[in-house]
């Protein structure tokens, strides 16, 4: 026998209430957990990286950018370096939503900002999100307009509509630029409608050409040579960034990658005999990793298979004497080295550690007779 | 009489040439020296290498597209003989004693 058609749609209702009702405790359920877990990673995160303010809110990991991100004094550049871990950390992390609040920051240096701007490529390339800026109206407008000429915005592809009137800068930026292969074009294509002092005085000082293609090479050639779980969009990737300043007339050159660090490869080069040899005593153990950075530049191969091989830095530290006053800092793990250009090296150690390398060439009174 | 063949590294090969071996990338030394050196050199010809067309050289580059021509079996002396290096901006000098060197290191690393 048939049911009345109204007591059968009854059920029906009856039904599809408490399967939306479970449907809702579910959720609720999974609502309750994310929140667990958000407030629980921010509790972590806020005790492994106490430099940094880190909390939950409004259902979101919030990360606050340190105020002042430059790396010339020790608690800045330990912030920093805390502050790029810290969101490679997280930014994998799947369940989790993350802010990181740029609102925060009022001083930061183009060095830094093209770390933090790697950063965001990094989180968004492994990911697979699309970023969106947040609050950006509370952002400095000094600090907007930094990011938007180093070209951050276009290369994580995010709407900026700046429109702020902001004093010109005395740096200008050729925009940050990624690959993953050692294509030169990628790195150089359309430096002379950008900036095009940077051409020419890299036309006039060709041997600049070489620096910033051995930086490369070393970067798919070694920086993630001894990683197993890279993923695959980050694999042999380096960024690269160039500005001029027009009052100092310095050219600062950036390469950069988030591979294992040279303090991490080196061991593994086969160099470690001709190290010992060179630092008699090196006890590597007890070595720091801007000693090792040193080691990398300043000592040849010796060992007959391989003498041909590790020319690179050595190259990029002859650039130097080119240059009426330069210097090359070398950035990796938790160590830092400078060359200037009568070969007087500088090391600093910081607490935390850079999760690649960074190389830096700053040269002044470069060769730009006739320039525009 | 053996044939000069004049090869243009910036029209015939790349005007940003980079990296050591085809994994770095497709303008590496590795590859000009097996398309753009070898195929001649092995017939007997030699070889004007018109160098200030490309923007600039690593020595990464260089040294796997040259020292590699040794590694290959050439020796140093045929190398001298057989190839010139041309440029019109002296500067490019630098980049044809850098090769050099590295075809002399090679010899010498056997």
């Amino acid at each position: 026998m048939r049911k009345p058609i109204k007591q059968k749609n009854k059920r029906k209702t009856i039904r599809r209430s408490a399967r939306s009702m479970n449907d809702n405790a579910k959720l609720s359920k999974v609502h309750v957990h994310n929140i667990e877990l958000i407030i629980k990673t921010a509790d972590l995160l806020s005790q492994k990286y106490p430099s940094l303010d880190v909390r939950a809110e409004n259902g979101r990991v919030v990360i606050d950018c340190p105020e002042i991100m430059r790396m010339n004094n020790e608690h800045s550049a330990n912030r920093v370096l805390d502050l790029l871990k810290c969101i490679r950390q997280i930014a994998s992390h799947q369940q989790l939503s993350i802010t990181v609040n740029m609102a925060s920051i009022k001083d930061i240096s183009p060095m830094c900002a093209l770390l933090l701007a790697s950063e965001f490529h990094h989180w968004q390339l492994v990911k697979k999100v699309r970023l969106r800026l947040v609050n950006v109206d509370q952002w400095d407008p000094k600090i907007k307009k930094l990011f938007h000429e180093i070209g951050m915005f276009s290369l994580v592809a995010v709407e900026n509509h700046f429109l702020e009137t902001v004093p010109e800068s005395d740096e200008k930026f050729i925009k940050l630029r990624s690959g993953q292969l050692v294509k030169m074009e990628d790195a150089l294509t359309n430096i002379d409608e950008e900036v095009s002092k940077i051409a020419l005085i890299m036309r006039q000082n060709y041997r600049m050409y070489g620096g910033i293609e051995e930086a490369i090479t070393n970067v798919t050639q070694w920086g993630y040579k001894f990683e197993k779980n890279i993923p695959k969009t980050i694999r042999n990737r380096w960024w690269f960034c160039a500005s001029y300043n027009i009052r100092t007339h310095r050219v600062t050159v950036m390469v950069y990658d988030h591979g294992a660090t040279i303090p991490r490869t080196l061991p593994s080069s086969g160099r470690l005999e001709d190290i010992r040899k060179f630092f008699s005593g090196f006890d590597i153990l007890s070595s720091h990793d801007a000693d090792m950075i040193e080691a990398a530049l300043l000592i040849p191969r010796s060992a007959s298979q391989d003498k041909h091989r590790g020319k690179g830095l050595r190259w990029m530290k002859d650039l130097l004497p080119l240059f009426n006053k330069g210097t090359l800092c070398i950035l990796s793990g938790n160590g830092e080295v400078r060359v200037d250009e009568n070969g007087t090296i500088s090391k600093r150690k910081f607490k935390s550690s850079l999760g690649g390398t960074l190389i830096v060439w700053e040269a002044y009174g470069v060769n730009d007779d006739g320039a525009d | 009489m053996a044939q000069t063949k004049i090869i243009d590294v910036g029209k015939d090969f790349s005007k940003f040439p980079g990296g050591r071996v085809y994994s770095d990338g497709p303008y590496c030394g590795q590859a000009f020296r097996e398309k753009k050196l070898l195929p001649y050199l092995d017939q007997g010809c030699s070889l004007e290498i018109i160098l200030d067309t490309a923007e600039g050289y690593g020595s990464s580059f260089l040294e796997e597209c040259f020292g590699g021509l040794v590694r290959h079996g050439m020796s140093s002396e045929l190398l001298k003989k057989n190839i010139k290096f041309l440029y019109t901006n002296k500067a490019y000098k630098f980049y044809e004693d850098e090769i050099w060197q590295y075809i002399e290191e090679a010899s010498l690393n056997g």
